[in-house]
């Protein structure tokens, strides 16, 4: 088994920050231990916790509801790019379109967002 | 015509998580940098391994199959994508445990607050276990580090506010040297019970930490 070099550094989660509701958990979370973490344990910290929010059976359908949302309250005829819906891990995930997303062409305000005609 | 033959609830069982194990370990893996097809599938077939070897050790009345599915396929992968060969319990084993213990419940009424808030006690709750965790690993290696502890003591007052004496030594004796809550009560002269409300109180203050950091004020309820 030969997976990929790991890469658990903050530029191969360009996602994270694109999220806003992904990054307030994270700020939030490994803030009071920033300092004492080293910068490849606070990277290894971000992809755990942003898998555990897209994936977990407890955390995913608040993510996928809280996403939803903002969508539905972002300007008119502006969707997410990927359907959830198509990507059922055990949360119900989002977490494909969370990483499709990442390729997603960059909004002007810095969101990944697909415009419909 | 042969009646149908009654389905085995392990078979069922696999049978349905097995696509959400495939889908998840394709997730994390993608998410932790692992490009080639090649990779993926071998980090699926980690992921299948790792749910058929769980399978006995589930226990219905603890919760839910997908969850305890999640603890497994999610800390077997992460493990193959960092080519962890040896086994040593860290903090990220802590925190799957944490993980495995979150409520799934489901409240599509909830206000966006409410969520987000939920959402965020979670990972402050999982991040604490696991900076524990890996402490505790440090610590293993030299019991004697006040450094390490000191520096420790101060992330965690910025977590929950000032930590008095009693606090420390709970973290400490339950954290960090695994006691059992009879063995903490007696190095502290305390009960049981006594011990065990000292770490809920630390808990309670993680869990409103946000508010204690003054990062966010919920609005005022309706």
């Amino acid at each position: 088994m030969k997976p990929d070099p790991p890469h658990l550094d903050e530029e191969t989660l360009p996602a994270d920050a694109d999220d806003p509701f992904i990054e307030e958990c994270l700020q939030d979370a490994l803030g009071p231990y920033m300092g004492v973490l080293s910068p490849e344990q606070v990277a290894d910290y971000r992809s755990f916790l942003t898998i555990f929010l897209t994936t977990h059976p407890a955390a995913g359908p608040i993510y996928q509801r809280l996403r939803a949302r903002r969508v539905a309250n972002t300007a008119s005829a502006e969707v997410p790019r990927g359907d959830a819906a198509d990507h059922t891990p055990f949360a119900g995930g989002a977490g494909d379109a969370h990483d499709d997303a990442a390729s997603a062409p960059r909004a002007a305000d810095g969101t990944s967002r697909k415009r419909t005609p | 015509m042969r009646p149908p033959s009654p389905k085995n609830p392990e078979h069922e069982l696999i049978s349905q998580a097995m696509p959400k194990a495939l889908a998840l370990a394709r997730t994390i893996a993608r998410r932790l940098g692992v490009r080639s097809q090649q990779g993926i599938e071998d980090c699926q077939q980690t992921a299948c391994q790792a749910l058929l070897e769980a399978l006995p050790g589930h226990d219905p009345a603890r919760g839910s199959f997908d969850i305890y599915a999640w603890k497994w396929v999610t800390g077997a992968v992460i493990r193959l994508v960092r080519r962890e060969r040896s086994y040593r319990r860290t903090g990220l084993d802590d925190a799957l445990d944490a993980a495995e213990v979150l409520s799934d419940t489901d409240d599509p009424f909830a206000e966006d607050d409410e969520e987000r808030d939920r959402a965020k006690s979670y990972c402050r709750w999982l991040t604490f276990t696991r900076f524990m965790g890996d402490t505790r690993a440090a610590l293993s290696k030299n019991p004697e580090e006040r450094v390490l502890r000191a520096r420790a003591f101060e992330a965690l007052e910025r977590a929950v506010g000032d930590i008095d004496e009693d606090e420390r030594q709970v973290l400490s004796l339950r954290y960090w040297a695994g006691l059992t809550w009879e063995q903490i009560g007696l190095a502290m002269g305390r009960s049981e019970r006594q011990a065990k409300r000292i770490d809920e109180r630390l808990r309670e203050r993680l869990q409103r930490g946000l508010r204690l950091r003054g990062v966010e004020q919920s609005p005022p309820s309706a």
